[in-house]
């Protein structure tokens, strides 16, 4: 019944039958994503298991409440969107009572802003090398845009959700997910520049998308 | 291709960088694209970015949190494969706080009687005006709780299964298995089975809750009238486990029911002197009739079942629940249907119907002359009318130690030693109670048997 090709609103339904198995295929298919999402949202890695823990609970709760008519994938971004907002909104709360002054050893390595100099397992030597230099600077970057456009463009780029869907998500207009989506490239490609990562790393990066 | 806003362009652009356009209008794009130089320039600037951010490599998900929350996901599937079923779960919600609280309340309610019969004594007077049958119900130690319980619990009277106190267990549970009328019954019963072994033999409550629920009003007119319904099955379901406690808890809570929903029929208006006993107008309006009626003995004196709850009482005689329920039937098999006088063992004369008011001398003078004329059964069927009528203080006593020692003459030491222990409980200080505790001491001397049986 629950094959590769079964659509993600089919599994849902599935699941709210009771069939678990419908469950741990959407799980096993967005995770990652979802993950990565909530990772380039928080910027804290520690934060976003949590998030990510809690969205994949608030499904399994909210499972009653899905209905059909919307696409999983955007009810799922928009609980973890949710989520997200919440995290950040307390973070803020506490680094503001803080002081932000952070306790020595409070935070685990693992929670450091992405950006700050994460060294990288790649694949290979050269791109390991690459990527420990180049990493650090695409997650700065990406952590200097103001949050409604980073998540639009995490959303974009890294969930694949169209703008159509993201506009559902964030609840603003399309047109304005596409506004936030060209000042995020914007910004991002003049914070490049000034990080030096410019044009040619791209040409490097041989990975442009048609 | 009307742009509709001023960056309708741009986002057109955008769209197609990211491959959402349909393939119609990304021909007519790239098209545009070839003679454009500024829109080849936006989309390189789109494309250098993209191409430098993708660099950020996927982190893949932590595995921790994943057992967990696919043990959940499990769990809630299987709540919904269940099904939606709010019914039975409010259901059985509320059954098991019912039950237990039945039980503790009955418990409760029982060890006060047993411990304080002089409490409600005084309350006895007050009533007499009412009829002789109320007495007997539940006097004299009950009477005083009879009124305060009888209004709340009239749904209960048509269920009421009527069986004496012969019955063994499974018999009652037949018995009120054939009275139940509806189809969740069996499944009533069948959850009470379930639960009552949760649910503990203490309880004390349910008469206080039952007022409570029934005054608030909280309660829909059918959900009222099943709710004592259960009350009056805890009770039938905690006979086993509650030992003696809850056939007494059934009989208070049928006697009180019955109260509340038969009308109430002087004796002077009935032709059978035993009419007006509660248990028996049970028995004419809804039980079988060849259940026998419960033991008088018991309603004229203190409960024995009650004097078992209390496990502090000393004059317990463990078999007195068996004794008494067995002397109880022939008691009234005796009354109930007059037979020839065969001189042997439980057929027995009728006896005179205008007995209820007699007096203890002149019953004892009766039953004397019965005895003496070699009709012990008789006489202590006598005796027993007696009681049951509702004799109280010096002339309860006297009849019981008189009964006392006709059983013992008639060889049912059980009943004898059940009697005597009335008496010596209920007024230990009387004469009778001397009497009968020497008695007592000299039977068990006698018969090797003591006259209190260890519990």
């Amino acid at each position: 019944m629950l094959g590769p090709e079964t659509s993600d609103e089919r599994l849902m339904l599935a699941f709210q039958a009771g069939d678990s198995r419908a469950f741990e295929a959407l799980v096993r298919k967005h995770r990652t994503p979802v993950f990565n999402f909530i990772l380039r949202f928080t910027g804290h890695r520690a934060r976003a298991e949590d998030v990510l823990q809690e969205t994949w609970l608030k499904v399994v709760r909210s499972a009653g409440d899905y209905t059909p008519k919307a696409k999983f994938t955007t009810w799922l971004y928009t609980i973890a969107r949710n989520l997200c907002v919440d995290s950040a909104r307390k973070e803020s709360y506490r680094q503001a009572s803080s002081l932000e002054a952070p306790a020595p050893g409070a935070e685990r390595d693992d929670s450091r802003p992405l950006g700050e100099g994460l060294p990288d397992a790649g694949a290979s030597p050269e791109r390991g090398a690459y990527n420990a230099r180049l990493r650090p600077m695409l997650e700065r970057a990406l952590a200097t845009l103001p949050d409604e456009q980073r998540e639009v463009f995490t959303l974009r780029e890294y969930s694949g959700i169209p703008f159509k869907d993201i506009a559902e998500v964030t609840g603003v207009s399309e047109n304005t997910v596409k506004s936030r989506m060209r000042y995020a490239l914007d910004g991002l490609r003049r914070r490049l520049a000034e990080m030096g990562v410019d044009g040619d790393l791209a040409e490097d990066g041989r990975t442009v998308v048609g | 291709m009307k742009p509709q806003n001023p960056h309708a362009q741009e986002d057109r652009l955008l769209d197609f960088a990211y491959g959402e356009l349909p393939v119609p209008e990304a021909r007519l794009v790239e098209a545009h694209l070839e003679s454009c130089a500024r829109c080849t320039q936006a989309l390189d600037d789109i494309r250098g970015v993209r191409a430098t951010m993708s660099q950020l490599s996927v982190e893949p998900a932590p595995d921790a949190g994943l057992e967990s929350l696919m043990a959940y996901a499990q769990q809630a599937a299987r709540r919904a494969a269940a099904g939606p079923e709010p019914k039975p779960s409010r259901w059985r919600r509320w059954l098991l706080p019912v039950v237990g609280l039945a039980s503790v309340s009955t418990f409760g309610l029982l060890t006060l009687q047993a411990r304080s019969p002089e409490l409600t004594r005084a309350n006895l007077s007050a009533a007499k005006a009412s009829v002789a049958k109320e007495e007997l119900a539940v006097a004299p130690s009950a009477d005083g709780y009879a009124p305060a319980v009888a209004a709340p619990a009239p749904a209960a009277a048509p269920t009421l299964p009527a069986e004496g106190e012969t019955m063994g267990y499974a018999a009652r549970e037949g018995a009120a298995e054939k009275n139940s009328k509806g189809a969740d019954r069996p499944r009533e019963q069948k959850l009470l089975a379930e639960d009552w072994a949760n649910a503990g033999s203490g309880g004390g409550l349910d008469m206080r809750m039952r007022r409570e629920s029934q005054s608030k009003a909280k309660l829909g007119p059918p959900a009222a009238a099943r709710f004592p319904k259960v009350d009056m099955k805890a009770a039938l379901e905690s006979a086993p486990m509650a030992g003696e406690v809850a056939p007494s808890a059934l009989d208070e809570e049928s006697e009180v029911a019955s109260e509340a929903v038969a009308p109430r029929t002087p004796p002077a208006d009935s032709d059978d002197a035993f009419d007006g006993l509660p248990e028996r107008r049970v028995a004419d309006s809804q039980a079988p009739r060849s259940v026998p009626p419960r033991d008088s003995l018991r309603l004229g004196s203190t409960s024995p079942a009650a004097r078992g709850a209390a496990s502090d009482d000393e004059m317990d005689a463990p078999e007195s629940k068996d004794s008494l329920g067995g002397v109880a039937a022939q008691g009234k098999a005796e009354l109930q249907r007059p037979a020839p006088p065969t001189a042997s063992k439980k057929a027995a004369p009728p006896p005179p119907p205008p007995m209820k008011r007699a007096t203890a001398t002149e019953v004892t003078r009766q039953a004397r002359a019965a005895f003496d004329a070699g009709e012990g059964a008789r006489a202590a069927g006598l005796i027993r009318s007696a009681l049951a009528s509702g004799a109280t203080g010096q002339e309860r006593w006297t009849l019981l130690n008189q009964l006392c020692e006709f059983e013992f003459a008639l060889g049912r030491r059980a009943e004898g030693i059940e009697a005597c222990n009335l008496v010596i409980h209920e007024a230990p200080a009387s004469d009778s109670a001397r009497s009968a505790r020497r008695r007592v001491a000299r039977e068990s001397s006698a018969n090797e048997l003591p006259a209190k049986p260890a519990k």
